[in-house]
């Protein structure tokens, strides 16, 4: 009989890069966002400081696996803000929470 | 099920060699139960076209293995069914056998893979030479089968195995029953001819012919007997007499790697499952198991997304030393016949490891070269940061719309 060397370990694991990061974001009337709150150090840890938006450039929504039990329904907005930068933010229609994440 | 009129022993029992059957009732609606907690309390079928297993509660409404789905829910439309998922049930059953193994050096088992229900979850154990007492020794076998996989099972004692998985499945789980040398015939005598293991067909015919237990069979001549139904009938006929010479057979066991990947999310994208295979591929020919021997298969296990298990059996036409040429095979096999399901986790297992030594790769090669340089680096980056983890970005689904499911980090030892 020969010994099994087949248990290696544990399974190995894929960790997503480029993960939505949560946000905190003032809304207008129209429900665009007015402004957002961008900390320059660990998100959660400072509360970060208060970035009007000058412009939404552009906005598109994805909806994806619609099938499955927890959908991604998403509505993106690449926003122009008050010191230039631009940013991609995104509302998830299904938490109605925002989070920052390249696109 | 009629009572036994048989003797079974419950305490000391003085028999030194036969075999121990373990039987776990119903395996494999036990281990479904234990990885999805919400049907712990549910009616359960288990099959496809024809019913593999069922629950207790179903089987009291008369759903038996074997029978026709459509027919089974009719008879319980309130229960939950699941398809079969074969390769977990075999891995949990290496598991079971596993803790046997601990006990007795020759185990049989008798799991998915044969085929029948009833096989389910069935292994003997050879007595023979073992310096305990069998009963105490089976109360062990139970006790440890619990400890360790959480299954109940029952075991039956006797000197062959017809006989020991007869008395296994007529005991109560959690019990060991023994069976005295030389009571086999009596207590097989009142039992019904579905302990046999007949085919439907023969079982028909029997029926028809009025015989309804194995004192019926056992006392008809043989020859008569198999006349009527062939070999089967006479190997049911030596059965019912308690005639069972059948040897016990050891599992042989395999050396084998195996590497496994969790995706971060259910996928069905076939780049993405390609992407993971691909990965394991490699990997477990790097594993220091392999130790530069050559491959002659790979079998390839995803878990599905909602239950249940993808399989594809990839042997190579002949042994193979690089992963290059191990991953070509792979690749056009499960582009063949891919995951019909999304996917959780991705298993890769090379098989059939071949005492020859691997074939060298080229020391000129420029590719094989940076990769030792990688892996050099590597090597000293972990002996100055120790345990810290070592990853590489992958392309996952490069494609896709949720910007984080186009590319991951992956041990850099995957």
């Amino acid at each position: 009989m020969v010994a099994d060397t087949g248990a290696a370990g544990g399974p190995g694991r894929l960790r997503y890069l480029n993960r939505p990061r949560p946000l905190r974001v003032e809304t207008g009337e129209d429900g665009r966002p007015a402004a957002v709150w961008l900390s320059s150090g660990r998100a959660g840890v400072h509360p970060g400081r208060r970035y009007a938006v000058e412009a939404v450039l552009e906005r598109w929504r994805i909806d994806e696996e619609w099938w499955r039990p927890r959908p991604v329904s998403r509505l993106y907005y690449s926003l122009l803000l008050e010191d230039g930068r631009t940013v991609t933010v995104y509302r998830d229609l299904v938490s109605a929470r925002w989070a920052k994440q390249a696109y | 099920m009629p009572p036994s009129t048989l003797r079974l022993r419950s305490g000391q029992a003085s028999l030194r060699t036969g075999i121990a059957c373990v039987y776990i009732p119903r395996f494999a609606v036990e281990v479904e139960r234990q990885r999805r907690s919400d049907i712990a309390a549910r009616l359960v079928l288990i099959g496809e076209a024809t019913v593999l297993d069922c629950s207790l509660g179903a089987e009291t409404s008369g759903v038996r293995p074997g029978m026709r789905m459509s027919e089974a829910i009719g008879l319980c439309h309130q229960a939950v069914v699941l398809p079969p998922d074969a390769p977990h049930y075999q891995r949990r059953f290496e598991e079971a056998l596993d803790v046997l193994e601990g006990l007795s050096p020759e185990v049989e088992g008798a799991g998915p893979s044969a085929g029948s229900g009833q096989a389910l979850g069935t292994a003997y154990l050879s007595l023979e030479g073992l310096p305990v007492e069998p009963l105490p020794f089976a109360e062990e076998a139970i006790s440890a089968l619990r400890r360790r996989t959480g299954l109940r099972a029952a075991v039956g004692i006797a000197g062959g195995k017809f006989v020991a998985r007869t008395v296994a499945r007529l005991a109560r789980p959690g019990l060991a029953k023994a069976l005295p040398p030389g009571e086999e015939a009596a207590f097989l005598t009142p039992l019904p001819i579905d302990f046999l293991p007949a085919s439907d067909s023969m079982r028909w015919r029997l029926r028809l012919l009025g015989l309804e237990t194995m004192g019926d069979i056992a006392r008809l001549p043989l020859g008569a007997f198999q006349q009527q139904f062939g070999p089967e009938g006479k190997r049911c006929w030596e059965l019912a007499g308690g005639i069972d010479n059948e040897p016990l057979l050891p599992r042989l066991r395999e050396e084998t790697v195996v590497r496994r990947l969790q995706m971060p999310a259910p996928t069905v994208a076939l780049e993405a499952i390609l992407m993971g295979v691909e990965r394991l591929v490699r990997a477990a020919y790097g594993d220091s198991g392999r130790r530069g021997r050559w491959v002659r298969k790979a079998v390839l296990r995803a878990a599905l997304d909602g239950g249940g298990s993808w399989e594809l059996s990839v042997p190579f036409r002949e042994a193979l030393a690089d992963p290059k040429d191990a991953w070509f095979a792979v690749k056009c096999a499960v582009v063949r016949r891919p995951p019909e399901r999304p996917v959780e986790e991705l298993e890769v297992e090379l098989v059939g490891l071949s005492g020859e030594s691997g074939k060298q790769a080229s020391m000129f090669d420029g590719r094989a070269r940076l990769k030792r340089q990688v892996e050099e680096a590597v090597r000293q980056l972990r002996s100055q940061q120790g345990t810290a983890s070592i990853g590489k970005v992958v392309e996952v689904e490069p494609w896709s719309r949720i910007p984080e499911r186009r590319a991951a980090l992956v041990d850099f030892d995957t």
